[in-house]
């Protein structure tokens, strides 16, 4: 540009600007051919003498000073446009732009240089652009967002609207009744909701959310995430038969947490669409620490309902023993149990074994693939062989079982002692899976009744699953006299019934399950005095601590950090034991501090037998080959397919781990028994495993505000009956008990996944495996209108967290004919009825402590609202506001309050809460009644806090992917706080409601009409108007 | 670790069991009290009348001291002091002025812009020592004991002289909790004992303690603990009438947050001055099995 034109306005000049030497410096500027001020310059005869200036002077650029360059420069740009300038040959300087500490008139001077700058760079090349997608994209189905598509949409334009929940309505269908006339949203919005769902140029995207905007205004393209529903809404109908057999109550996000809902749910009757999802969050931690995985959340929920036969058809799914393991299971499952984060974690274990004993009768026929000729020999009739057997022959396969023993069950019959594992548990169980088809030949050793190689030769895989029935020696003079028992042979000859003589007292050594079962038994079979020695402390027992705490119970004295050091004997019988005290050092390779013998410190036991229980190895036969072994004598094995060293022979349980627990011994017969299928099917053995075995939980729980509830205690036979019998000495949960119990489970992922829902449902539209898809669509213009939320109470720490004092929108459901108590009011403490309720206004709003100085605008008028309808409900209840001063600027809303004073008693108390507590079951309020000068003490049932208006936690990631920018506390800002309201400061995005700051429904379904209008335009000129690129 | 410290005047008279439970204790945790020299009065209240200076001095003139002691932190007991010493180093800190102004009345002393940190014994406990080691050490849980943490005003407020969070303080409770005791929440914990109000109106001040005493029984407290010796004199001295004017209420002892702390340290019943405490601790920690 070679002749440039500068002029000035004196009136956006206005103040201290010396406009002669701004003047003068403009015209020694590079290209400036031309200078000129004017007052008033935006006025029609001053744009005419621009214009002939302009023309007159030749002049192919310009720059025009101006106040508010965003409302300027349409005038601006038509009068340069008339004088035949184009968009990019005019620049307009922001003569109010801030500047450091310069003065006004240094400012202006370097506003002027800034445009010259932008017009010698000139616009970017008209970019080619097809013409405006006549489809509105609007974002949020809350009022505005209905309004917006619905006035759209009438306007004869196509819309989407994109809601983040599955259904729309917004907060407005959460209130009970709407301020000042009393309508219920009900009544008035569900119309809108229906016409919007009915309407042919409105297709609602529900349960979804914006994934990335890419486009200008005109032409935007916008990618949709439909989250996974778990239901196919081409086939719900609405209808909730899955939610009337759903067992899992969870919080509710449209009740606000006092009510609850299922976990399939439609979160209200009206709900458009109408339809249902399936809160699935992931899986439950009980579920991923189970070796089995088995859906310890699903059968809790079911027992929660009282429907137990489907909780144990649920728990069967995974482990067919449910009666053994809810009796001796070391549950991993509880130590992972969130609940455990609020008090004490759910008692899995006795709900697994009160199901198992209630649906005694329930049949089990699980599912069996068509038969397969294949072979397996399974070594070994423990828990990891019957495991194994079961499963293959679930697969189709006939597998064979060859136990040593005359009983099935391995270390569950000759290890775990009566008392603890009643033998008719035990059988019956093994019975339903030789019922199956798996045969087990007891009786037959292999190696003696039948040899290895014969196993081999006929059958096409093996597994050795053979347990570790040899106990460790200890290795100290004297272990060879009589009196010496080991624990395992002891526990195995008590427990086949074998005569045994016990002595009359009894030193037990060691601190596993084995030394506390031997102590327990020595006990019952006539032992005067039973103790057992611990090298290490209690905290390093790997026993049971249930178990510890009960032999403890029944009398035994357990001496810690103390290790024998020789049996004494006299005549080959055992006299005494000789111990040394113990310390413990530094953690050895277990992880566990090593316990050093302190030199001299030794001490003499006076017993008559000694019963070594400290580990255990399993039992060498001859395989005829060279399978590898460990150093103690276990199996070396894949870690992950369970094969030994040589092909086609597997091995699993104690027999490669060592001593270890029952639930694992299950879970590696259930690995071997796939890697068995694989490696007969030809199949890659290892591949896609990951997911088998416990894992670790990284579901996030919020177990904040979480009531403790006594964890259920397992009855136990009194000390008299134990005595010397092997009666089993837990005796399971009640009924009552149980469901009590089972109610306490948080359920952390929402659903169970019990899958009632899937039989339910005649049309087949639960699908439990879905996952979020993506959709793409092309659109002229968006329409943001997210919303808002409360500010969390708990952020507001002068109030207690306590469930009788909540927020606005928890009070409008307790108050809503259609909420959860149908209109009745109570108090979410006890559902008694409030008869003193206090509301409080201002609870964060205008307080910059809490970061929101600003008002909420709608608190005044919904507190007065609530404390009519209250009144309305409860004629004998009294209401109290607490207020700062009353803002009630909207049409009727001062008559409203005057309303609710003078003809509805509410009492108005002009002062702020300082603090509210409990005491008993009353609130008590402390605040200053600031008309009188004197503190208020209230004792209330309800306290409802007026919170502040928040920006939804999700709107600033929303407004980052837009491209818009928001305001300083998080609100999606406008173009101009007055003159641009409902523009974005992205052009094509418009804004709608309280995603654009608080504001009461009126103003919110104006600004949403107004929205639609701005896209109409749009639509209507099929192109944007004059893009402003250089008006900077 | 070698800290200095100002016990102020009441420690030396009526409060020696605070002061000698203290320095029993912190010795149990290695740390060494040593004691300011020719410290004065902390000038009792804080005073907030902004053209008296002359009341800053006391404080001002206790901090002089610890700076030339070389420290950078002055550890108190008394609640009050701690408030006094604090925000009259705020001041200095903040207001360029009066600091000069200080600076130049008091030219007998070094310079002082606020560089030596008030800070109450409690903060030393969770910040120098933490809770997980106090625990460590604990010789004598305080199990069965139901304890109510009373912390009053002057620890918490106003805020920027807070040492936790002003409406919902954990700090004594987290104390009570590592030395094993029940700390029983009460909604009374930061209301007002009535302060100096008890020279002018000790009727007021009876109501107060009433309040905040019965308040703590009603919870199922054992004994109220503290930091502050108006505090413990406000709550302690009139119990009597206190019993006689509401139904249902009991004598309630109050000990000292380092009384506490000292036992479960296991250092005995003498060495926590139990026999100075106005309403005699003792039979009540001998029924619990403490003593």
């Amino acid at each position: 540009m070679e002749r440039i034109g500068i002029f000035l306005c004196y009136c956006g000049l206005a103040g201290p600007v010396d406009t002669e030497r701004v003047l003068h410096e403009a015209g020694t500027m590079p290209h400036v051919a031309f200078t000129a001020a004017y007052a008033d310059l935006c006025t029609d005869p001053q744009m005419g003498q621009v214009r002939a200036d302009i023309e007159r002077e030749g002049l192919d650029g310009a720059v025009l000073t101006s106040c508010s360059p965003t409302l300027h420069a349409p005038v601006f740009h038509r009068a340069a446009a008339a004088a035949g300038l184009g968009p990019h040959q005019l620049a307009i300087a922001d003569l109010k732009g801030q500047n450091g500490t310069a003065s006004a008139t240094d400012r202006a001077i370097a506003a002027i240089e800034d445009a010259l700058a932008r017009l010698e760079r000139g616009g970017p090349a008209a970019a080619e652009r097809g013409p405006v997608t006549q489809r509105a994209l609007v974002i949020g189905g809350g009022v505005a967002g209905i309004r917006t598509a619905l006035d759209i949409a009438d306007g004869g334009y196509e819309v989407v609207l994109v809601e983040r929940t599955s259904s729309i309505g917004g907060h407005m269908i959460q209130l009970s009744e709407t301020f000042p006339t009393l309508d219920c949203p009900q009544c008035i919005e569900t119309p809108m909701m229906v016409d919007c769902g009915q309407h042919p140029n409105i297709r609602i995207v529900a349960y979804s959310e914006i994934e990335s905007v890419s486009g200008e205004v005109g032409n935007f393209s916008v990618r949709i995430r439909k989250r996974a529903r778990y239901i196919d809404w081409d086939k719900c109908t609405g209808c909730e038969e899955c939610t009337n057999v759903c067992p899992v109550e969870l919080y509710t996000e449209f009740d606000c947490g006092v009510g609850t809902k299922k976990a399939v749910y439609k979160p209200f009757a009206q709900a458009v669409p109408n339809r249902l999802v399936i809160t699935k969050l992931g899986t439950a931690p009980c579920r991923d620490a189970c070796p089995l995985h088995v859906n310890a959340q699903g059968y809790v929920a079911l027992v929660s309902q009282g429907r137990f036969a489907e909780a144990l058809k649920l728990e069967r799914e995974q482990n067919p023993f449910p009666g053994i393991c809810g009796r001796v299971c070391t549950h991993p499952c509880e130590a992972a149990c969130r609940r455990g984060e609020v008090d004490r974690p759910i008692s899995i274990k006795s709900l697994k074994r009160f199901i198992a004993d209630y649906e005694q009768e329930v049949a089990f026929h699980p599912d069996i693939a068509p038969d397969r000729e294949e072979r397996v020999a399974i070594i070994g009739a423990g828990p990891a062989g019957l495991m194994a057997g079961y499963e293959l022959r679930k697969m189709g396969y006939h597998p064979t079982i060859f136990e040593a023993l005359p009983f099935a069950g391995g270390m569950m019959r000759v290890g775990i002692p009566e008392y603890r594992l009643p033998r008719d548990i035990l059988e019956r169980e093994i019975g339903l899976i030789e019922g199956m088809g798996v045969e087990i030949r007891l009786n037959t050793r292999v190696g003696r009744d039948i040899s290895f190689a014969e196993l081999k030769e006929g059958h096409s895989a093996v597994l050795i699953a053979i347990g570790t029935h040899i106990s460790t020696k200890l290795g100290i003079p004297g272990e060879e006299l009589a009196g010496v028992e080991h624990g395992i042979d002891f526990l195995r000859k008590v427990n086949m019934g074998e005569p045994v003589t016990v002595g009359r007292r009894v030193a037990v050594v060691g601190g596993g399950n084995a030394a506390i079962d031997a102590a327990r038994c020595a006990q019952r079979l006539g032992a005067e005095e039973v103790f057992i020695v611990y090298r290490r402390s209690r905290a390093e027992m790997p026993a049971e601590e249930s178990e510890v705490a009960e032999a403890e119970h029944e009398g035994i004295a357990i001496h810690f950090l103390a290790n024998p050091t020789r049996v004494i004997g006299e005549d080959g019988r055992v006299q005494a034991m000789e111990c040394i005290r113990m310390r413990l050092g530094e953690p050895d390779s277990s992880g566990r501090r090593r316990p050093v013998a302190i030199e001299g410190s030794e001490f003499c036991l006076d017993v008559d037998m000694v019963i070594p229980a400290i580990g255990q190895s399993p039992q060498a036969f001859d395989m005829g080959e060279d399978i590898a072994l460990k150093r103690d004598g276990t199996f070396e094995v894949d870690a992950v397919t369970l094969q030994t060293s040589v092909p086609g022979i597997f091995a699993g349980g104690d027999a490669t781990t060592g001593p270890a627990t029952v639930v694992e011994a299950l879970a590696a017969g259930r690995r071997a028994a796939i890697s068995i299928d694989r490696s007969i099917r030809g199949q890659d053995m290892a591949a896609g495993r990951e997911g088998e075995g416990p894992r670790e939980s990284d579901l996030q729980v919020d177990t904040r505000g979480v009531a403790p509830q006594e964890r259920a205690s397992m009855p136990t036979l009194s000390l008299a009956e134990r005595g010397g019998t092997m009666r089993e000495v837990e005796l399971g949960l009640s009924e009552e008990e149980a469901m009590r119990e089972a109610s306490r489970c948080l359920n952390c992922p929402g659903c169970c996944e019990c899958l009632s829902c899937v039989t339910a449902c005649e049309r087949e539209a639960v699908c439990h495996d879905m996952t979020d898809t993506f959709e793409d669509v092309e659109v002229g213009a968006i329409v943001v209108a997210t919303g808002y939320e409360l500010m969390p109470k708990r952020e507001i720490a002068e109030f207690e967290e306590d469930p009788d004092i909540i927020d606005g929108l928890q009070f409008e459901r307790i108050l809503c004919p259609s909420g959860p108590s149908a209109g009745k009011v109570f108090c979410p403490s006890d559902g008694r009825e409030p008869k003193e309720v206090v509301l409080i206004s201002c609870v964060g709003s205008r307080d910059p402590e809490h970061g929101v100085p600003y008002c909420s605008r709608v608190c005044c008028m919904y507190l007065a609202k609530m404390a009519m309808l209250y009144r309305h409900a409860v004629h004998d209840g009294q209401a109290y506001v607490f207020y700062m001063d009353q803002r009630l600027t909207g049409k009727g809303y001062e008559e409203f309050v005057r309303r609710a004073i003078e003809e509805e008693g509410a009492l108005y108390l002009r002062g702020r809460v300082s603090k509210v507590f409990r005491d008993g079951d009353k609130l008590m309020v402390w605040g200053a009644d600031t008309l009188t000068g004197k503190r208020v003490e209230i004792a209330a049932d309800l306290v409802v806090l007026g919170t502040a208006i928040v920006p939804s936690p999700s709107a600033k990631g929303l407004a980052e992917r837009l491209g818009i920018a928001t305001d300083e506390y998080g609100f999606m800002a406008e173009a101009h706080p007055k003159m641009a309201p409902l523009e974005s400061s992205r052009p094509g995005i418009f804004l709608a409601g309280t995603a654009q700051g608080p504001k009461d429904i009126p103003d919110s379904v104006a600004q949403a009409s107004g929205a639609a209008s701005k896209v109409l335009a749009l639509f209507a000129a099929g192109e944007p108007a004059e893009e402003r690129a250089v008006s900077g | 670790m070698e800290l200095h410290y100002y016990p102020g005047c009441t420690l030396k008279t009526k409060s020696k069991n605070l002061e000698d439970s203290a320095i029993a204790a912190m010795a149990a945790l290695g740390v060494k009290l040593v004691e300011l020299p020719r410290w004065n009065c902390c000038g009792t209240v804080y005073s907030m009348a902004d053209d008296e200076l002359v009341h800053q001095l006391a404080p001002v003139r206790n901090l002089i001291r610890a700076q030339d002691e070389g420290g950078d932190r002055l550890v108190t007991m008394c609640s009050f002091c701690y408030n006094t010493l604090q925000r009259a180093n705020i001041l200095v800190r903040e207001d360029q002025e009066k600091r000069h102004t200080l600076n130049t009345f008091m030219e007998e002393e070094s310079d002082y812009d606020g560089g030596v940190e008030p800070v109450h014994l409690l903060q030393v406990l969770r910040d120098d020592i933490g809770w997980g080691r106090i625990a460590e050490q604990v010789k004598l849980p305080l199990h069965e004991l139901k304890a109510a943490p009373y912390y009053g005003c002057t620890l918490l407020r106003p805020q920027e002289a807070a040492i936790d969070s002003v409406e919902r303080p954990t700090i004594l409770k987290d104390m009570l909790s590592a030395i094993g005791a029940d700390a029983v929440d009460f909604p009374y914990a930061t209301e007002c004992c009535g302060s100096f109000q008890v020279v002018t109106n000790p009727d007021f001040v009876l109501d107060c303690a009433g309040n905040i005493l019965s308040s703590a029984l009603r919870r199922g407290a054992d004994v109220m603990v503290n930091s502050c010796p108006l505090c413990d004199y406000n709550l302690s001295h009139r119990q009597a009438e206190l019993v006689k004017r509401y139904s249902g209420f009991h004598e309630i002892p109050v000990l000292y947050f380092t009384q506490l702390l000292a036992l479960a340290l296991g250092l005995g019943p003498d060495a926590c001055r139990f026999d100075l405490n106005y309403i005699d601790p003792r039979p009540l920690l001998q029924s619990k099995g403490l003593i």
